[in-house]
């Protein structure tokens, strides 16, 4: 497959008058394949954003190489631009007294595109995300879930081959956030050459969406794979939850041994029927027949079982220590 | 040439957009009354022996016209960073930030033209004023006075790209200095001649000077006196030059300056 991005010991540092130094990157490497979602996963001030910005052509690095289709993001920023488009979420962006079809073919022209064939394209897009019916209403009239499908059309009018969206679905609400998603995903399937790079606060987002994630902490790549490799990374054991008839801890006992070592079964109880309630921890996920089997054998009849998934949250709350904050981005130049 | 299209209607919007059309187009008029009615009271009632009205009427009347494009660069760094959030867009965008700037100043400056127009209509017979037009010099002047505050324009901006707090009180102080220096108002060599000398390597001093014997017919006072017309526009024209491809560099140099800083996308809420 076709590298789209080479990211190579990537640093940023940022001096602030009256502050010691911040190093928002420290050494981040990785690429991104054509006809690739990959998402940047990280807590606020991680340097997720900052990576965005090198990537985008919109910041300088202190050291470190970034290409975009071959081309250096530091020198040869001019014939980058043309083939990336940015998508920033949870802000206010765009000319409030345009209206959304002026606002959009405005940008078409900044890209030297043919107003035929712009305008088609709006339609096109428009039409995707629901929103034709709006284009004659101005912008700053938008619900914030509006004005970022209409965003979201700007970033994607002027055909680009790499898609930046850097939290897209921020303060956008579920409807919008699905529409937003299906679109990016059926968007870089139609080109062989198109990518696309996401940051987003949502776990259950870049699992859904991305066939890649890194998780960036302190300007460090704590892991880069696949979100499934990443969930089998965190725990081997499958695990299972049974909610039973009867069982009682010398049953239990009996189990348990029949089961052999590696395999961890605790008891305890439905918190809305009171049935008794096992988790089951097993080495290999054929063990379970087993189980069923030595259930059975102890006249317990099984009223509700299912496997429990460990999420790509449990793999980066492994991985980083802690959930999202809500804190401010630390890597402000201005704060 | 489409981006400086596109920027001269984002201009036009921004500028006219917040109201009905025959609103606007009475504020057009309206605008720059303010800044033409004090000159009107200094030459015309206390003044009136000066003969001077017509010298700092057309004076202030083009300075004006020049200053709207000087504004218009300045501010569109924090209006597009700061208000509307677009400054990044149009970064990475195939137009050159230069051209963006140059187009919603054009469309500023064509205002400020057709507002000039609108109120000579009733200044000159009401006042006055002399009025013997030379189009070709009129229209060739304008062109060339706008690449002269473009290029000072530009210049400006490359500054307010690397500066994440806006300073309005910079670029009054700046528009007042060279309002007085330019000779739009009063003629230089009225002050002592070190004056009279600075006056006359300001950027904008041939330009005025030009627009109001190209407007007037005559040469209204002894500021600039010794030199033809047409070695008024020749010197405009080198000021234009020469201005505009330094405002360029400086704009070029910001842009890249701000892209080390990561200020091109830097808000502060101000």
């Amino acid at each position: 497959m076709h590298t789209s991005i080479q990211v190579e010991n990537l640093t940023r540092v940022f001096n602030r008058r009256g502050t010691a130094p911040f190093h928002a990157l420290r050494g981040v490497s990785f690429d991104v394949s054509h006809g690739e979602i990959f998402g940047l996963l990280g807590p606020n001030g991680a340097g997720k954003t900052t990576t965005i910005k090198i990537m985008a052509t919109l910041l300088l690095p202190t050291s470190g190489r970034v290409t975009v289709a071959g081309f250096d993001v530091e020198r040869e920023y001019a014939r980058v631009r043309p083939l990336i488009s940015l998508i920033s979420g949870g802000e206010t962006s765009g000319y409030g007294i345009l209206t959304v079809e002026e606002q959009l073919w405005m940008f078409s022209q900044f890209y030297g595109m043919e107003t035929p064939v712009a305008r088609a394209r709006i339609e096109e897009y428009l039409r995707v995300v629901g929103m034709w019916d709006s284009r004659r209403q101005q912008m700053n009239r938008l619900s914030t879930g509006m004005r970022q499908k209409v965003n979201l059309v700007r970033g994607l009018v002027t055909d680009p081959n790499v898609l930046f969206l850097d939290e897209p679905t921020l303060g956008v609400d579920v409807e919008a956030s699905v529409v937003i998603r299906r679109i990016v995903r059926d968007w870089v399937q139609e080109k062989p050459e198109r990518s696309v790079i996401l940051t987003t606060h949502y776990m259950a987002e870049a699992d859904e969406l991305c066939s890649r994630v890194a998780i960036i902490n302190h300007g460090l790549i704590l892991a880069n794979a696949a979100p499934s490799q990443l969930k089998q990374d965190l725990d081997s054991r499958a695990h299972y939850e049974i909610t039973l008839d009867r069982l009682d801890g010398e049953q239990l006992d009996r189990i348990t041994a029949v089961m052999g070592e590696g395999n961890d079964l605790v008891l305890g109880a439905d918190k809305v029927t009171n049935s008794p309630m096992l988790m089951a921890h097993l080495m290999h996920e054929s063990d379970i027949a087993r189980l069923i089997t030595a259930l059975a054998a102890q006249g317990a009849a099984l009223e509700y079982m299912r496997k429990l998934e460990p999420t790509l949250e449990d793999a980066f709350l492994k991985m980083v220590g802690r959930r999202f904050e809500d804190e401010e981005e630390t890597a402000s130049p201005v704060s | 040439m489409k981006g400086f299209l596109a920027s001269m209607y984002v201009g036009l919007q921004i500028e006219s957009n917040w109201t009905k059309k025959w609103v606007w187009l009475l504020y057009l008029a309206a605008y720059p009354v303010g800044s033409f009615l004090a000159v009107i009271i200094l030459y015309g009632v206390f003044g009136q022996k000066t003969g001077l009205l017509p010298y700092a009427l057309y004076g202030t009347i083009f300075y004006y016209s020049l200053s709207m494009v000087f504004f218009d660069m300045a501010f569109s760094v924090h209006d597009d960073r700061e208000h509307y959030q677009t400054l990044k867009y149009i970064f990475l965008s195939s137009t050159s930030y230069r051209t963006y700037l140059c187009g919603r100043a054009a469309t500023r400056y064509l205002i400020a033209l057709a507002g000039i127009g609108i109120n000579l209509c009733w200044l000159v017979p009401v006042l006055h004023l002399p009025f013997h037009p030379s189009w070709a010099y009129l229209m060739a002047g304008a062109f060339l006075g706008y690449l002269v505050a473009a290029g000072l324009g530009l210049a400006m901006a490359s500054v307010f790209l690397l500066t994440i707090k806006l300073d309005v009180d910079v670029v009054d102080a700046l528009f007042g200095g060279l309002f007085v220096l330019s000779g739009a108002l009063f003629p230089p060599t009225a002050f002592p001649a070190v004056f009279a000398r600075i006056a006359e390597f300001v950027p904008m001093s041939p330009f005025i000077e030009l627009m109001r014997r190209a407007i007037s017919g005559k040469v209204l006072t002894t500021f600039l006196s010794d030199m033809s017309t047409v070695q008024l526009l020749g010197r405009v024209a080198l000021s234009a030059a020469i201005l505009f491809a330094l405002g360029s560099v400086l704009v070029s140099f910001g842009s890249r300056q701000a892209q080390r800083k990561g200020y091109i996308d830097v808000t502060t809420a101000f």
